[in-house]
């Protein structure tokens, strides 16, 4: 220990003494140290991080954990459950000892009693069954959560907990908030607590305000009845695992009682064609640890994030890279000193602690800075990645995962870095270096020198990030090139919430025709239309079909996607019409039902036939009788999906919708800049009813990039790194060649003195630069080649053996190398051989 | 041959140096002994193996044949870290520029042997204390070697070699970078340790200090061609 702290004192020392060293290496160390940290930072908090409650490991999410915010009509789920498949979980499970359900019901207008609000006034409410707080085991800071009563009758306690950040926010932490009310949609809740700080919730990607009790559902969700129809799926469950139970016993035991269920009373509940459907699927219902809650992104954006890990880690491989350049560049200055402590008895290993020492402290300077940047890089990363306003859901303070980590790399990167250096200096010759203080060749003259092969090594790992970059920006680019089949760059897409607003199911086909029409009054309106599940919304349909004479070989077959679109749909939206005709005017709700089907549903069910006249039903109890006539088939177009296979898809007359209850996303043509038209569309319905909540409102373009954000920031950041990475890389170039050129001005003296011109000179320390370059351009192609395999299925219309990708990258390294050797180079040129010859 | 008194003795030590394709005889076939308490040096012209012989047997090299014993253990083809350990312990080295660390003060300077032998911090204390008293640097324990001049730096690093207590001061060239003032002091230094009972090896090519030794060997082309004893 006393020689460590020894070391430790002579490393400080050393450090000091040589500040131009110690600053370019630590802050090369730190933008590497720093953007692995950072990236870990949010790594943790979306995927690793525990939810904040009691015993979070006994926790159990049954279901799929990533579909927050969902809400599913139709065939009912087990990725999402209805209330009355909750129930039927809740009570017959053996392996829970408490079941809770929760659903978000998003952002939404709430306004406080006795406070001045505002327009814009939004919190995130969480609607939840009164066991949830006492099952997460999170007591109220001040007041209570809910009880037992609370789950008993609907309608009958309307009451709220609140977090303390929004307590914070919205009431300044006032102790007077219980009692309060404040009102959800505008119902009226009193405040009964208020949650610990730190607490935001089992989603861990967005943090509630307002948490509801599930019995004030239909309260609170304005015209939605929820809690006794099984078709709708929208909980999340999670359940606390009895002492003992695993989760493969978990598992089983769930889909036990779902089965049971499925043959029984709750069965019996089900339509007699929903029934069928689920038992001849036979799906699992999946059960995963719950200790860190819910998440959308962790599901989304796992596999980037995992990339810009490797990414990283291989910035910081060329910047511990650089720092050994560094470090071996500075030894032959030690070579003396080091030579002195051979002599005089010092062990090669203990050397070997004692250089580790050093360059272990500067790792872990390069890591306290780094945290710094790694704060600063995560805020930003999350930011963009997630959008701006979803920081408050991530705890990315530094804390002791953190902070762990970044120790961990600091002594990995200290021993890698510091490793080739201190090898290389308990092999100098003591006695010679102690007799006339030979200077070490170790960077310089000619030959292979592990500096040179250190170099070599970061060309080619600088090749792989940036072939990595290439590949990804290139694959953002063909998806923003997509056909799509239509023109998408003036389209404004609308959903508007009528039932939120409070209209009945019925009223629904007299409200949505006026709004149409005050829609088409916009100026610079050019159509507009209306359908079940718009473009680009993250809302699809599929239906199991029937087709006269056609036998599906395997479930699939049957299962062709579908929309309810208002007459001027095609029009509007731009598909055109390849055979037939469109939905039009006289497709009214009594006349015969009618379909368009597209391209690939018309090769697949009619191969060499004309689909148009022919007839099919969707297989379902109220529609099996009632047979579609095909009237016309339309183009593939992309209208959900950019990568997959256009799916089979049929457009049916929303005025002949059975359903009811449909809603649906309002498409506007546009003549010019759609953006303008956005805010004047809203203005227009707000006037129509002030009620109408437009839930989202967007140009398609606005939500192509949302969808592909996720590619955006892969190609964004993986750009970046790949830059930072091609910068270290040719710092290192330089360095190493400035080193070498300086190690042979005598050589380069006595070449000029006996005629070698400029020019030569020029070329022969740039050749060595660039053969340098060649050998790790030999090593790097090969290893990018394969390494793209890892990123085959984040590519889109493009091999992992994309030339272009390759010659870009290649060319970028040549120049970058170029201009590294180059500077060198041009000063070797201008070596006056007298003054060469005479140093000597 | 094993007598009590004889610390180091060699027995046809050859050493051949290999660079690129040229081969090097440094030293061919060289016997010598030293003994107990003896002062010898090592005399003879540039090139002629003075420095290989002294780095032989202060273990900084391993011959490329022939026997060494050192204290009556065969010392020849020890491995990286035994040799290290028995220099620590056994070997006091006197270079010509006397390389002490420019980083670390006088005091740490001497101390720095005794840390690798993971010696305890009061003893290494009272031992640099001696040391440094031993050689009249005691008043300049904080100094950088930049701060001496060149006579003190070699004091400081006579008392380096002292520190440990090894069994033979090695001292190559000791006088080669002092004026001829201080190339004396350093000199009646090595002798006061000698009468001390010290035994010491010194390279030198100056026949005035090479008189200071009770015995000096010459070597010529890297082979041993005289041996003379000085008569007091």
């Amino acid at each position: 220990m006393e020689s460590f702290l020894q070391d430790l004192r002579y490393g400080v020392r050393m450090l000091r003494l040589a500040p131009s060293f110690t600053a370019v290496a630590v802050l090369t160390l730190a933008l590497g140290i720093g953007a692995n940290t950072a990236v870990f930072t949010v790594i943790d908090s979306v995927m690793l991080k525990m939810l904040p409650v009691g015993h979070p490991e006994q926790l159990v999410v049954v279901g799929d954990p990533s579909r927050t915010d969902s809400t599913s009509n139709g065939t009912p789920r087990i990725d999402l459950f209805s209330y009355p498949l909750y129930k039927v979980i809740r009570d017959n499970n053996q392996v829970f000892s408490e079941t809770f359900a929760s659903a978000s019901l998003g952002k939404i207008k709430v306004q406080s009693d006795g406070q001045q609000n505002n327009e814009s006034d939004q919190a995130r409410v969480r609607i939840a069954t009164g066991n949830y707080f006492s099952l997460l085991q999170v007591p109220a800071l001040i007041g209570r959560t809910f009880t037992a009563e609370e789950d008993v009758s609907k309608g009958s306690d309307p009451v709220t907990v609140i977090s303390y950040s929004y307590w914070k926010r919205r009431f300044a932490l006032d102790p007077g908030v219980l009692g309060k009310t404040i009102r959800v949609n505008k119902y009226p809740l009193t405040i009964v607590g208020v949650t610990p700080s730190g607490f935001s919730g089992d989603v861990v990607d967005s943090a509630a305000d307002i948490w509801v009790p599930m019995m004030m559902q239909s309260q609170v969700m304005t015209g939605r009845e929820y809690l006794d129809t099984p078709n709708t799926s929208w909980l999340q469950i999670i359940g606390r695992l009895k002492p003992g139970v695993s989760l493969a016993q978990a598992k089983d035991n769930l889909n036990s009682v779902y089965r049971q269920a499925l043959t029984g009373g709750y069965g019996a509940s089900l339509a007699a064609d929903d029934r069928e459907t689920l038992l001849r699927r036979d799906k699992k219902v999946e059960v995963t640890s719950g200790s860190n809650g819910f998440s959308r992104l962790r599901h989304e954006f796992s596999k980037p994030l995992l990339l810009l890990m490797a990414v990283v880690g291989m910035v910081l491989l060329i910047a511990c890279v650089n720092v050994a350049n560094l470090l071996l560049a500075r030894a032959s200055a030690r070579n003396k000193e080091v030579a002195v402590r051979l002599a005089i008895g010092a062990s090669p290993l203990r050397l070997i602690r004692q250089l580790l020492t050093e360059s272990v402290l500067l790792a872990l300077l390069g890591g306290v800075l780094g945290v710094l940047f790694a704060q600063w890089g995560a805020t930003i990363l999350v930011r963009k990645t997630f959008g701006p306003g979803t920081l408050a859901a991530f705890d990315i303070h530094p804390d002791p995962h953190m902070l762990a980590f970044t120790a961990a790399v600091c002594l990995l990167t200290g021993i890698l870095f510091g490793m080739a250096p201190a090898l290389r200096a308990i092999g100098i010759p003591v006695a010679s270096t102690l007799k006339d203080g030979a200077r070490s060749t170790s960077v310089s003259g000619g030959k292979w020198s592990i500096g040179k092969v250190l170099v070599a090594a970061q060309v080619a790992l600088s090749l792989l990030v940036l072939f990595a970059a290439g590949l990804l920006v290139r694959t953002l680019r063909n998806l923003k090139d997509v056909d799509f089949g239509y023109e998408r760059q003036h389209l404004v897409l609308i959903r508007p919430d009528l039932i939120g607003a409070g209209y009945k199911h019925d009223q629904l086909p007299s409200v949505v025709g006026p709004l149409l029409d005050r829609l088409r009054a916009v100026p610079g309106v050019v159509g507009v239309s209306i359908s079940e599940n718009g473009l680009m919304s993250g809302t699809e349909s599929a239906d199991d079909v029937k087709i006269p004479g056609y036998s599906p070989k395997q479930d699939q077959d049957s299962v062709a996607y579908d929309d309810w679109v208002s007459e001027d749909y095609f029009k509007v939206v731009g598909i055109p019409i390849i055979l037939g005709r469109a939905i039009g005017p006289q497709d009214v709700a009594n006349s015969t039902p009618v379909a368009v089907i597209n391209e690939a549903m018309a090769k697949f069910y009619f191969p060499g036939m004309n689909p148009i006249g022919r007839k099919f039903v969707i297989d379902d109890e109220n529609q099996r009788n009632r047979p579609i006539e095909i009237v016309g088939v339309s183009r593939d177009v992309r209208d959900h999906d950019l990568r997959e296979e256009i799916p089979r898809r049929f457009y049916l007359a929303y005025a002949q919708s059975m359903l009811g209850d449909l809603e649906g996303h309002i498409e506007i043509r546009v003549a010019g800049d759609p953006s303008s038209v956005v805010e004047a569309a809203r203005k227009q319905i707000r006037e129509f009813n002030p009620e109408i909540n437009s839930v989202r409102a967007e140009t398609l373009d606005t939500l192509v990039d949302d969808y592909l954000s996720q590619e955006t920031l892969v190609a964004q950041l993986s750009s970046f790194f790949g830059g930072l990475a091609l910068l270290l890389a040719c710092v290192g170039l330089y360095g190493v060649m400035s080193y070498a050129v300086s190690g042979r001005t005598r050589e380069i003296g006595l070449r000029m003195a006996l005629g070698a011109q400029h020019h030569d000179v020029l070329w022969m320390v740039l050749k060595e630069a660039l053969v340098l370059v060649a050998v790790g351009l030999l090593i790097g192609i090969p290893a990018a080649f394969g390494g793209s395999r890892l990123l085959m299925s984040m590519l889109y219309a493009l091999s992992g053996l994309d030339p272009i990708s390759m010659a870009i990258a290649i060319s970028l390294m040549l120049l970058v190398a170029a201009i590294a050797g180059y500077i060198p180079a041009r000063r070797a040129a201008r070596v006056d051989p007298m003054v060469a010859l005479r140093y000597e | 041959m094993s007598d009590a008194g004889t610390m180091i003795r060699m027995e046809n030590i050859t050493k051949v140096f290999y660079t690129d394709e040229v081969e090097t005889h440094a030293l061919s076939g060289i016997h010598m002994e030293i003994r107990k308490g003896e002062y010898v040096s090592i005399a003879g012209p540039s090139g002629s193996g003075k420095s290989t012989l002294l780095a032989l047997i202060g273990l900084l090299d391993s011959p490329s044949e022939g026997t060494y014993i050192l204290n009556s253990h065969p010392v020849a083809n020890l491995n990286i870290s035994e040799r290290s350990r028995i220099r620590n312990r056994e070997i006091g080295f006197i270079f010509q520029s006397f390389n002490l660390i420019g980083d670390l003060n006088v005091y740490e300077n001497v101390e720095l042997p005794l840390t690798y032998r993971g010696m305890s911090a009061g003893e290494r204390k009272t031992r640099v204390q001696q040391a440094l008293e031993r050689v009249g640097m005691n008043h300049r324990t904080k100094h950088y070697p930049s701060q001496l001049s060149g006579g003190q730096q070699q004091r400081v690093a006579v008392a380096r070699a002292l520190a440990g207590s090894p069994s033979i001061l090695l001292a190559d060239e000791p006088t080669g970078n002092l004026d001829s003032r201080n190339a004396e002091a350093v000199m009646d230094l090595l002798r006061d340790l000698h009468r001390e009972g010290a035994t010491i090896c010194m390279v030198t090519h100056d026949p005035r200090f090479a008189r200071h030794a009770e015995r000096t060997i010459h070597l010529f082309d890297g082979r041993v061609v005289e041996e003379t004893v000085e008569v007091n």
